[in-house]
Protein backbone atom coordinates (compact mmCIF):
# COMPACT_ATOMS: atom_id res chain seq x y z
CA UNK A 1 0.00 0.00 0.00
CA UNK A 2 1.08 3.71 -0.55
CA UNK A 3 0.42 6.63 0.22
CA UNK A 4 -2.55 8.08 -1.95
CA UNK A 5 -2.53 12.32 -1.17
CA UNK A 6 -5.46 14.34 -1.52
CA UNK A 7 -5.50 16.33 -4.96
CA UNK A 8 -6.84 19.88 -5.01
CA UNK A 9 -7.71 21.53 -8.20
CA UNK A 10 -6.25 25.34 -8.31
CA UNK A 11 -9.28 27.68 -7.94
CA UNK A 12 -9.64 29.49 -11.12
CA UNK A 13 -10.44 32.72 -9.08
CA UNK A 14 -6.86 33.29 -8.41
CA UNK A 15 -5.12 33.44 -11.77
CA UNK A 16 -1.32 33.47 -12.03
CA UNK A 17 -0.54 36.80 -13.43
CA UNK A 18 2.44 35.21 -15.00
CA UNK A 19 4.72 32.71 -14.92
CA UNK A 20 7.72 30.27 -16.00
CA UNK A 21 7.59 26.92 -16.68
CA UNK A 22 11.04 24.80 -16.47
CA UNK A 23 12.38 21.76 -16.03
CA UNK A 24 15.22 21.28 -13.10
CA UNK A 25 17.25 18.21 -12.94
CA UNK A 26 19.21 17.55 -9.90
CA UNK A 27 23.12 18.89 -10.35
CA UNK A 28 26.34 16.95 -9.09
CA UNK A 29 29.90 18.84 -8.92
CA UNK A 30 31.67 16.98 -12.12
CA UNK A 31 34.98 18.84 -11.20
CA UNK A 32 36.55 21.40 -12.58
CA UNK A 33 38.48 21.89 -16.20
CA UNK A 34 41.52 22.72 -17.05
CA UNK A 35 40.95 26.11 -16.83
CA UNK A 36 38.83 25.98 -13.35
CA UNK A 37 35.24 26.00 -14.75
CA UNK A 38 33.21 24.19 -12.62
CA UNK A 39 31.14 21.86 -14.40
CA UNK A 40 27.79 20.23 -12.87
CA UNK A 41 26.78 16.72 -14.19
CA UNK A 42 22.57 16.84 -14.06
CA UNK A 43 21.37 13.71 -12.78
CA UNK A 44 18.95 11.80 -15.02
CA UNK A 45 15.11 12.96 -14.43
CA UNK A 46 14.35 16.26 -12.66
CA UNK A 47 11.05 17.49 -11.92
CA UNK A 48 9.10 20.26 -13.41
CA UNK A 49 8.91 23.78 -11.93
CA UNK A 50 6.44 26.46 -12.45
CA UNK A 51 7.48 30.03 -11.19
CA UNK A 52 4.25 32.20 -10.31
CA UNK A 53 3.15 35.66 -9.55
CA UNK A 54 -0.32 36.79 -9.34
CA UNK A 55 -2.51 39.72 -9.18
CA UNK A 56 -3.98 41.45 -6.28
CA UNK A 57 -7.00 39.22 -5.06
CA UNK A 58 -10.36 40.61 -5.45
CA UNK A 59 -12.29 40.61 -2.23
CA UNK A 60 -14.46 37.83 -2.70
CA UNK A 61 -11.02 35.32 -3.04
CA UNK A 62 -9.68 36.74 -0.23
CA UNK A 63 -11.36 33.58 1.75
CA UNK A 64 -9.93 31.25 -0.93
CA UNK A 65 -6.18 32.91 -0.93
CA UNK A 66 -6.10 32.37 2.93
CA UNK A 67 -7.46 28.70 2.09
CA UNK A 68 -5.15 27.91 -0.34
CA UNK A 69 -2.03 29.32 1.81
CA UNK A 70 -2.78 27.01 4.63
CA UNK A 71 -3.37 24.16 2.21
CA UNK A 72 0.30 24.92 0.52
CA UNK A 73 1.70 24.95 4.08
CA UNK A 74 1.01 21.49 4.51
CA UNK A 75 2.57 19.94 1.26
CA UNK A 76 -0.65 19.68 -0.39
CA UNK A 77 -0.68 18.54 -3.70
CA UNK A 78 -2.27 20.54 -6.76
CA UNK A 79 -3.55 20.35 -9.86
CA UNK A 80 -2.28 23.35 -11.35
CA UNK A 81 -3.22 24.77 -14.78
CA UNK A 82 -0.37 26.21 -16.45
CA UNK A 83 -1.79 29.15 -18.77
CA UNK A 84 0.06 32.21 -18.52
CA UNK A 85 3.16 31.70 -19.36
CA UNK A 86 5.04 32.48 -23.14
CA UNK A 87 6.42 29.10 -23.16
CA UNK A 88 2.66 27.89 -24.56
CA UNK A 89 2.02 27.26 -28.08
CA UNK A 90 -0.59 29.98 -29.38
CA UNK A 91 -3.22 29.18 -32.02
CA UNK A 92 -1.24 30.64 -34.85
CA UNK A 93 1.77 28.13 -33.97
CA UNK A 94 -1.08 25.32 -33.84
CA UNK A 95 -2.13 26.56 -37.44
CA UNK A 96 -5.66 28.03 -36.04
CA UNK A 97 -7.63 30.71 -36.47
CA UNK A 98 -8.01 32.23 -33.09
CA UNK A 99 -6.53 35.82 -32.08
CA UNK A 100 -4.22 36.34 -28.82
CA UNK A 101 -7.43 38.02 -27.20
CA UNK A 102 -9.90 35.03 -27.71
CA UNK A 103 -6.97 32.90 -26.52
CA UNK A 104 -6.81 34.48 -23.24
CA UNK A 105 -10.00 35.51 -22.31
CA UNK A 106 -11.51 32.04 -24.02
CA UNK A 107 -14.27 31.94 -27.27
CA UNK A 108 -17.21 33.53 -27.54
CA UNK A 109 -20.86 32.24 -28.15
CA UNK A 110 -21.60 32.01 -31.70
CA UNK A 111 -23.35 35.71 -30.80
CA UNK A 112 -19.96 36.92 -29.90
CA UNK A 113 -21.12 37.05 -26.70
CA UNK A 114 -18.99 36.00 -23.16
CA UNK A 115 -20.56 34.49 -19.92
CA UNK A 116 -21.84 36.57 -17.39
CA UNK A 117 -18.02 36.77 -16.07
CA UNK A 118 -16.72 38.08 -19.28
CA UNK A 119 -14.89 35.14 -20.41
CA UNK A 120 -15.62 32.86 -22.76
CA UNK A 121 -15.09 29.22 -23.41
CA UNK A 122 -11.49 27.99 -22.76
CA UNK A 123 -8.98 27.79 -25.00
CA UNK A 124 -8.15 24.19 -25.14
CA UNK A 125 -6.12 22.77 -27.92
CA UNK A 126 -4.53 19.29 -27.60
CA UNK A 127 -3.70 17.12 -30.03
CA UNK A 128 -3.38 13.29 -30.32
CA UNK A 129 -0.48 10.75 -29.74
CA UNK A 130 0.53 8.78 -32.47
CA UNK A 131 2.15 5.81 -30.91
CA UNK A 132 2.43 4.51 -27.42
CA UNK A 133 5.48 5.20 -25.52
CA UNK A 134 6.24 3.71 -21.82
CA UNK A 135 6.46 5.45 -18.34
CA UNK A 136 10.90 6.36 -18.12
CA UNK A 137 10.93 7.35 -22.02
CA UNK A 138 11.38 10.52 -23.61
CA UNK A 139 9.66 10.54 -27.03
CA UNK A 140 6.18 11.53 -27.93
CA UNK A 141 4.97 11.06 -31.51
CA UNK A 142 2.17 13.66 -32.56
CA UNK A 143 -0.11 13.32 -35.16
CA UNK A 144 0.75 16.56 -36.67
CA UNK A 145 1.84 18.11 -39.98
CA UNK A 146 2.82 21.58 -37.97
CA UNK A 147 6.22 22.82 -38.00
CA UNK A 148 7.68 21.84 -35.33
CA UNK A 149 10.42 24.99 -35.17
CA UNK A 150 7.63 26.71 -32.71
CA UNK A 151 7.67 23.44 -30.32
CA UNK A 152 11.21 23.95 -29.13
CA UNK A 153 10.87 25.03 -25.52
CA UNK A 154 7.25 24.65 -25.06
CA UNK A 155 4.97 23.32 -22.42
CA UNK A 156 2.62 20.20 -23.50
CA UNK A 157 0.90 17.88 -21.35
CA UNK A 158 -0.74 14.22 -20.71
CA UNK A 159 -2.50 13.60 -18.39
CA UNK A 160 -1.81 15.34 -15.10
CA UNK A 161 1.87 15.74 -16.53
CA UNK A 162 3.58 18.66 -18.01
CA UNK A 163 6.82 18.38 -20.07
CA UNK A 164 9.16 20.56 -21.87
CA UNK A 165 9.77 20.25 -25.49
CA UNK A 166 13.73 19.79 -25.66
CA UNK A 167 13.54 19.12 -29.17
CA UNK A 168 11.11 18.65 -32.27
CA UNK A 169 11.48 17.17 -35.72
CA UNK A 170 8.80 16.36 -38.51
CA UNK A 171 8.86 14.12 -41.62
CA UNK A 172 6.08 15.65 -43.20
CA UNK A 173 2.65 13.79 -41.42
CA UNK A 174 4.52 13.09 -37.63
CA UNK A 175 5.96 15.67 -35.17
CA UNK A 176 8.75 13.55 -33.06
CA UNK A 177 8.98 15.84 -29.40
CA UNK A 178 11.75 14.65 -27.48
CA UNK A 179 10.85 16.08 -23.70
CA UNK A 180 11.84 16.40 -20.48
CA UNK A 181 11.24 15.35 -18.04
CA UNK A 182 10.83 11.64 -18.73
CA UNK A 183 7.05 10.23 -18.94
CA UNK A 184 5.68 9.96 -15.73
CA UNK A 185 2.72 7.82 -17.12
CA UNK A 186 2.70 5.16 -19.93
CA UNK A 187 0.99 7.03 -23.15
CA UNK A 188 -0.68 5.17 -25.27
CA UNK A 189 -1.92 5.33 -29.16
CA UNK A 190 -4.61 8.03 -29.17
CA UNK A 191 -3.83 9.74 -26.15
CA UNK A 192 -4.59 13.25 -26.16
CA UNK A 193 -1.51 15.59 -25.98
CA UNK A 194 -2.73 18.99 -23.92
CA UNK A 195 -1.32 22.11 -25.27
CA UNK A 196 -2.77 23.75 -22.10
CA UNK A 197 -1.16 21.26 -19.85
CA UNK A 198 -1.59 20.83 -15.92
CA UNK A 199 0.56 19.52 -13.45
CA UNK A 200 0.40 18.04 -10.01
CA UNK A 201 2.52 20.22 -8.20
CA UNK A 202 3.40 20.95 -4.10
CA UNK A 203 4.37 24.65 -3.12
CA UNK A 204 8.32 24.37 -2.66
CA UNK A 205 7.82 27.88 -0.84
CA UNK A 206 4.62 28.44 1.16
CA UNK A 207 5.22 31.29 3.17
CA UNK A 208 6.59 33.53 -0.04
CA UNK A 209 2.38 33.22 -0.24
CA UNK A 210 2.20 35.67 2.25
CA UNK A 211 4.64 37.42 2.01
CA UNK A 212 3.56 40.54 0.90
CA UNK A 213 -0.14 41.00 2.75
CA UNK A 214 -1.52 44.27 2.01
CA UNK A 215 -3.72 46.28 4.13
CA UNK A 216 -7.57 46.30 4.49
CA UNK A 217 -9.20 44.01 2.33
CA UNK A 218 -6.63 43.08 -0.11
CA UNK A 219 -4.39 40.52 -0.65
CA UNK A 220 -1.90 40.04 -2.87
CA UNK A 221 0.17 36.81 -3.01
CA UNK A 222 3.53 36.21 -3.40
CA UNK A 223 5.75 35.05 -6.15
CA UNK A 224 5.45 31.28 -5.26
CA UNK A 225 7.39 27.82 -7.01
CA UNK A 226 5.33 24.98 -7.93
CA UNK A 227 7.27 21.71 -8.00
CA UNK A 228 5.67 18.81 -9.65
CA UNK A 229 4.76 16.45 -7.43
CA UNK A 230 5.30 12.30 -8.21
CA UNK A 231 2.76 10.37 -6.82
CA UNK B 1 34.84 -6.40 -19.53
CA UNK B 2 30.99 -6.01 -18.83
CA UNK B 3 28.74 -3.97 -20.81
CA UNK B 4 28.53 -1.21 -18.27
CA UNK B 5 32.36 -0.76 -18.36
CA UNK B 6 31.78 -0.76 -22.00
CA UNK B 7 29.52 2.48 -21.93
CA UNK B 8 31.68 4.36 -19.21
CA UNK B 9 34.78 3.67 -22.03
CA UNK B 10 32.82 4.96 -24.65
CA UNK B 11 31.69 7.63 -22.80
CA UNK B 12 35.27 8.67 -21.45
CA UNK B 13 37.30 7.15 -23.84
CA UNK B 14 37.40 9.60 -26.11
CA UNK B 15 36.46 12.80 -24.50
CA UNK B 16 38.97 15.26 -24.59
CA UNK B 17 37.13 17.68 -22.23
CA UNK B 18 35.21 16.98 -19.01
CA UNK B 19 32.06 18.50 -20.48
CA UNK B 20 32.32 16.23 -23.42
CA UNK B 21 30.98 13.10 -21.46
CA UNK B 22 27.29 12.87 -21.46
CA UNK B 23 27.18 9.96 -19.21
CA UNK B 24 25.22 10.19 -15.62
CA UNK B 25 25.99 6.79 -13.47
CA UNK B 26 22.96 6.26 -10.72
CA UNK B 27 23.20 5.44 -7.39
CA UNK B 28 21.35 1.99 -6.93
CA UNK B 29 20.24 -0.09 -3.23
CA UNK B 30 18.06 -2.89 -2.81
CA UNK B 31 17.29 -3.91 0.57
CA UNK B 32 16.92 -7.42 0.42
CA UNK B 33 14.20 -7.62 3.17
CA UNK B 34 12.62 -10.94 4.14
CA UNK B 35 9.55 -10.14 2.45
CA UNK B 36 10.00 -7.88 0.29
CA UNK B 37 13.26 -5.75 -1.64
CA UNK B 38 13.04 -2.16 -1.44
CA UNK B 39 14.76 -0.59 -4.44
CA UNK B 40 15.77 3.14 -4.03
CA UNK B 41 18.10 4.76 -6.26
CA UNK B 42 19.86 8.20 -5.70
CA UNK B 43 17.62 10.76 -7.54
CA UNK B 44 13.62 11.57 -8.40
CA UNK B 45 10.92 9.58 -9.75
CA UNK B 46 11.22 5.96 -10.39
CA UNK B 47 13.80 4.88 -12.45
CA UNK B 48 13.68 1.64 -14.85
CA UNK B 49 16.56 -0.68 -15.20
CA UNK B 50 16.63 -3.21 -18.01
CA UNK B 51 16.22 -6.23 -15.50
CA UNK B 52 12.50 -5.03 -15.03
CA UNK B 53 13.54 -3.58 -11.65
CA UNK B 54 11.90 -0.30 -10.88
CA UNK B 55 13.42 1.91 -8.02
CA UNK B 56 12.48 4.63 -6.15
CA UNK B 57 13.78 8.22 -6.05
CA UNK B 58 14.55 9.71 -2.67
CA UNK B 59 14.90 13.12 -3.29
CA UNK B 60 12.12 14.75 -2.37
CA UNK B 61 10.84 18.07 -4.15
CA UNK B 62 13.42 20.57 -2.21
CA UNK B 63 16.42 18.47 -3.05
CA UNK B 64 16.53 16.93 0.12
CA UNK B 65 17.76 12.82 0.31
CA UNK B 66 15.55 11.14 2.62
CA UNK B 67 17.46 8.00 2.38
CA UNK B 68 21.37 8.10 3.96
CA UNK B 69 23.58 6.58 2.95
CA UNK B 70 27.60 5.86 4.37
CA UNK B 71 30.38 6.27 3.21
CA UNK B 72 30.38 2.26 1.40
CA UNK B 73 34.56 0.94 2.41
CA UNK B 74 36.11 -0.79 0.44
CA UNK B 75 37.23 -3.99 2.44
CA UNK B 76 40.31 -4.20 1.01
CA UNK B 77 42.38 -2.95 3.83
CA UNK B 78 40.23 -6.16 6.04
CA UNK B 79 38.39 -3.57 7.95
CA UNK B 80 34.81 -4.02 8.65
CA UNK B 81 33.52 -0.70 9.11
CA UNK B 82 29.69 -0.37 10.50
CA UNK B 83 27.74 1.08 8.06
CA UNK B 84 24.58 2.49 8.82
CA UNK B 85 21.37 3.36 6.37
CA UNK B 86 18.67 5.34 6.91
CA UNK B 87 15.50 4.13 5.06
CA UNK B 88 12.88 6.57 3.58
CA UNK B 89 9.62 6.69 5.07
CA UNK B 90 7.37 5.18 2.66
CA UNK B 91 3.80 4.69 4.10
CA UNK B 92 2.71 3.41 7.81
CA UNK B 93 1.87 -0.35 6.27
CA UNK B 94 5.91 -0.30 4.36
CA UNK B 95 7.20 0.83 8.07
CA UNK B 96 4.56 -1.47 10.17
CA UNK B 97 5.94 -4.39 7.65
CA UNK B 98 9.44 -3.99 8.04
CA UNK B 99 9.47 -3.27 11.52
CA UNK B 100 7.24 -6.65 12.40
CA UNK B 101 9.97 -8.74 10.54
CA UNK B 102 12.48 -7.25 12.83
CA UNK B 103 14.20 -10.79 12.91
CA UNK B 104 14.82 -11.31 9.22
CA UNK B 105 16.34 -8.34 8.81
CA UNK B 106 19.58 -10.33 10.21
CA UNK B 107 21.73 -11.97 7.67
CA UNK B 108 20.13 -10.08 4.73
CA UNK B 109 21.87 -8.32 2.34
CA UNK B 110 22.27 -4.66 0.92
CA UNK B 111 23.54 -4.64 -2.70
CA UNK B 112 24.42 -1.45 -4.07
CA UNK B 113 24.52 -1.42 -7.51
CA UNK B 114 25.44 1.71 -10.39
CA UNK B 115 23.32 2.42 -13.63
CA UNK B 116 24.95 4.25 -16.51
CA UNK B 117 21.87 6.14 -18.02
CA UNK B 118 22.99 8.06 -21.70
CA UNK B 119 21.37 10.54 -23.02
CA UNK B 120 17.88 10.27 -24.33
CA UNK B 121 17.03 7.09 -22.27
CA UNK B 122 15.42 9.03 -19.95
CA UNK B 123 14.29 6.92 -16.60
CA UNK B 124 14.75 3.74 -18.48
CA UNK B 125 18.85 3.10 -19.08
CA UNK B 126 19.38 0.18 -21.44
CA UNK B 127 22.55 -0.93 -19.78
CA UNK B 128 22.75 -3.78 -17.18
CA UNK B 129 23.22 -1.83 -14.37
CA UNK B 130 27.02 -3.03 -12.48
CA UNK B 131 27.39 -4.47 -9.28
CA UNK B 132 29.37 -2.39 -7.05
CA UNK B 133 28.71 -3.60 -3.11
CA UNK B 134 27.30 -5.93 -1.07
CA UNK B 135 26.76 -5.60 2.51
CA UNK B 136 24.82 -7.74 5.41
CA UNK B 137 22.36 -6.20 7.65
CA UNK B 138 23.14 -6.90 11.17
CA UNK B 139 20.29 -5.39 13.16
CA UNK B 140 17.34 -2.62 12.42
CA UNK B 141 15.95 0.15 14.65
CA UNK B 142 12.67 2.32 14.55
CA UNK B 143 11.77 5.41 15.32
CA UNK B 144 8.57 6.65 15.82
CA UNK B 145 8.46 10.08 16.82
CA UNK B 146 6.18 13.48 17.54
CA UNK B 147 8.22 16.42 16.57
CA UNK B 148 7.60 20.21 16.06
CA UNK B 149 8.29 21.38 12.67
CA UNK B 150 9.42 24.90 12.06
CA UNK B 151 6.05 25.89 11.10
CA UNK B 152 5.09 25.19 14.67
CA UNK B 153 3.33 21.84 13.41
CA UNK B 154 3.28 18.44 15.42
CA UNK B 155 4.28 16.46 12.83
CA UNK B 156 4.58 12.43 13.19
CA UNK B 157 8.13 10.87 11.74
CA UNK B 158 9.31 7.23 11.63
CA UNK B 159 12.54 6.16 10.77
CA UNK B 160 14.17 3.03 10.19
CA UNK B 161 17.92 2.57 10.47
CA UNK B 162 19.86 -0.10 9.37
CA UNK B 163 23.08 -1.26 10.77
CA UNK B 164 25.09 -3.12 7.88
CA UNK B 165 28.75 -4.97 8.23
CA UNK B 166 30.68 -5.94 4.23
CA UNK B 167 31.78 -9.45 3.70
CA UNK B 168 34.77 -8.78 6.27
CA UNK B 169 32.94 -8.72 9.16
CA UNK B 170 33.91 -11.86 11.70
CA UNK B 171 36.89 -12.95 9.51
CA UNK B 172 39.20 -12.75 12.66
CA UNK B 173 37.50 -15.11 14.13
CA UNK B 174 39.61 -19.06 13.43
CA UNK B 175 37.28 -21.65 12.37
CA UNK B 176 36.65 -23.52 16.29
CA UNK B 177 38.60 -20.54 17.71
CA UNK B 178 36.79 -21.92 20.82
CA UNK B 179 38.74 -20.72 23.94
CA UNK B 180 39.27 -24.57 25.74
CA UNK B 181 42.04 -26.75 26.97
CA UNK B 182 41.48 -29.12 24.09
CA UNK B 183 41.35 -26.18 21.89
CA UNK B 184 44.15 -25.27 23.12
CA UNK B 185 46.19 -28.29 22.65
CA UNK B 186 45.32 -28.53 19.33
CA UNK B 187 46.72 -25.29 18.37
CA UNK B 188 49.19 -25.50 19.99
CA UNK B 189 50.35 -29.05 18.77
CA UNK B 190 49.79 -27.34 15.05
CA UNK B 191 53.10 -24.96 16.23
CA UNK B 192 54.54 -28.00 17.59
CA UNK B 193 54.11 -27.28 21.50
CA UNK B 194 52.80 -30.51 22.86
CA UNK B 195 51.62 -30.39 25.53
CA UNK B 196 50.28 -26.86 26.04
CA UNK B 197 48.45 -26.48 29.39
CA UNK B 198 47.95 -22.85 28.96
CA UNK B 199 44.09 -23.52 28.93
CA UNK B 200 44.29 -26.27 31.53
CA UNK B 201 42.23 -24.27 34.29
CA UNK B 202 39.62 -22.85 31.50
CA UNK B 203 36.04 -24.62 32.52
CA UNK B 204 35.20 -27.41 30.22
CA UNK B 205 32.51 -26.72 27.89
CA UNK B 206 29.78 -28.88 29.31
CA UNK B 207 28.41 -31.69 27.21
CA UNK B 208 30.55 -30.87 24.13
CA UNK B 209 32.34 -33.11 22.32
CA UNK B 210 35.24 -31.57 19.90
CA UNK B 211 36.17 -33.53 17.47
CA UNK B 212 39.45 -32.90 15.14
CA UNK B 213 39.89 -34.33 11.63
Amino acid sequence: MSIAPAIYDWPSRIRARSGFFRVGPEVIDGGMTISSALISNATPGGRAILQAEFDTLAACANGMGSWLASLMATQAVFRVPIRVTPQLLSGADLGLDITAADERLGLPFDNDENWDNDFGWAFDPAGTALTGAIEGTTVLTLDSALDPLPFFGKAIGVGDCAYLVFDAESDGTMLTLTVMPPLRADVAAGDLIKFRPTMLATVLDPSAFLDVFKRNRWFQPGAITFVEALL
Amino acid sequence: MSAFDDVVNAAVGEAGDIADIRLSIARLYAYGFDSTTLRFWRGQGRLFTSDGSSWLGTIDASGRDHHTVPSLADGRDGTAADLTFALPYLDKATFDAVKAMHEPVSGRLITCSLAAVQPGEGMRPQTPISFFGEYTMQSATFSDALVRSDSGALVRSYGISVLAKSGNAGRSRAPRGTYTDTCQQQRAALLGVTPDYGCGFVAQIANETLQFP
